[in-house]
């Protein structure tokens, strides 16, 4: 604290004399420097206003971090068909879809999508089989080697 | 109609699904294409292989009546599966590979890899039971197998031709063991000369034809013999009747039809193959080379 410059100077030294108690313990009120402006008081006010913004600060987040979980909650709700897995990419390396349980489609990852059913059943459309076109012409690349149907 | 001059043609082939696999492009990146056709061959018999065990289709034999979840590609071919089970009246059927095993058939033609299958898994006559949901997860039968087999290569070749023309190839040949698509895009004439191997010997053509537009697929009762492996015959059906002929090519707007038709061809004389309008060319025991009205328009 006494390097602190909301603190006014120190009086000028004086001989070493023999001093009452309350002149050694001089307070603030007994400063020689004459203004109206209370650092003490002005601080507490900063600290009690900080402490008020904090205060509300936190209240808000508590509040908004509450408001997104429930909307989390209702977007499982309403979400709660299952997952359709993407067509997975297959390297040369092969396969390595997982197989895929009855428990795993029919369990969801939590309570809320209990009611998750399998995925519709589907029938693959093929085309019907129709007559190729023949070739009508000939060009040197036909001539090159085949092996042929066999 | 402008005609397109023909620019480069490249052939890449290389061993995938137990066969040669043969790649033909005309276009100007006719070489990069040929890699890619090649690649997507690759993909696919990692999805398809029984004697690959994280494939689509081993996973699904194993699951023993649960659902799983398979590559879309994998959708789409057990969808020509069971339709063409229905369209050939159950001459073509994807669950024998039971018997199949049971003959000796275990041993992958080309490398050490073997096959098993459950061992209560038999035959079936009707797929009815087999489930695909929306999310690509796929449901057997308990004790329902399938084997992409034939229709695998012809489908193969089906994606893998589409996908060329798709990236700008004028003209494609994509020959998986036989089963072979070609296609091409609209302004240009380009044809593909195809030698209909003779069954008794390899290196002999039949015939030759010229397509331009479709597929052309050969099925003969030895396919899967060959030096010590394989057996001699694997061509059969749930009731154990032989094949009537030895072997069958048709040809048809898909490499996947086609193959599936020849099933059909081997089995019986019905005529449901010309009442759709597909070409037929047949060979008995005896050597005789019989061939559909259609056919002959094809002949080179």
């Amino acid at each position: 604290m006494l390097n602190d410059p909301l603190l006014p100077p120190p009086p000028p030294s004086a001989p070493i004399t023999q001093r009452t108690a309350e002149e050694a313990m001089p307070t603030r009120s007994t400063s020689t420097r004459p203004t109206t402006k209370k650092p003490a008081t002005a601080a507490k006010i900063l600290v009690t206003g900080l402490s008020a913004t904090a205060a509300i600060g936190m209240a808000s987040g508590y509040a908004l971090a509450g408001k997104t979980k429930a909307q989390q909650v209702n977007n499982s709700v309403i979400n709660a068909t299952p997952t359709v897995p993407q067509t997975p990419q297959v390297s040369a390396q092969g396969a390595t879809s997982p197989v895929v349980t009855n428990s795993s489609v029919a369990t969801p990852q939590n309570n809320v999508t209990s009611s998750a059913t399998p995925a519709p059943v589907i029938v693959v459309p093929v085309p019907q089989a129709t007559p190729a076109t023949p070739g009508n012409t000939k060009n040197n690349w036909q001539q090159q080697q085949s092996s042929g149907s066999r | 109609m402008t005609t397109l001059p023909l620019t480069l043609g490249i052939r890449q082939h290389r061993i995938l699904m137990g066969v040669r696999c043969e790649v033909s492009v005309v276009g100007a990146n006719a070489y990069a294409l040929a890699d890619e056709g090649l690649r997507m061959i690759a993909d696919l018999e990692n999805l398809w292989s029984r004697f690959i065990p994280s494939s689509d289709i081993c996973r699904i034999n194993r699951a023993d009546g649960t659902p799983v979840w398979v590559d879309a590609r994998t959708v789409s071919l057990i969808g020509h599966m069971i339709a063409a089970h229905y369209a050939t009246h159950g001459a073509f059927n994807p669950t024998l590979l039971p018997q199949l095993i049971q003959h000796g058939d275990s041993r992958s033609l080309i490398d050490d890899k073997t096959s098993s299958v459950p061992v209560l898994a038999h035959a079936f006559d009707d797929l009815a039971g087999i489930v695909i949901r929306e999310d690509n997860t796929v449901t057997l039968p308990q004790h329902m197998t399938l084997d992409a087999g034939g229709i695998g290569k012809g489908f193969a070749a089906d994606l893998v031709a589409e996908h060329l023309i798709s990236q700008g190839a004028e003209s494609v040949c994509v020959n998986l063991g036989g089963d072979i698509r070609v296609a091409r895009i609209a302004n240009t004439t380009h044809a593909w000369p195809i030698h209909i191997m003779s069954p008794a010997n390899p290196d002999t053509a039949l015939c030759t034809i010229s397509l331009a537009e479709g597929a052309v697929a050969t099925s003969h009762i030895t396919a899967r013999r060959r030096n010590d492996r394989g057996i001699d015959c694997h061509i059969a059906s749930p009731s154990g009747e032989s094949p009537s002929y030895v072997a069958a090519s048709v040809i048809a707007s898909t490499a996947a039809w086609a193959e599936a038709w020849t099933k059909s061809a081997l089995m019986s004389d019905n005529n449901l193959i010309e009442s759709l309008g597909l070409s037929l060319l047949r060979v008995d025991a005896s050597g005789v080379v019989t061939q559909s009205k259609t056919w002959k328009e094809f002949l080179q």
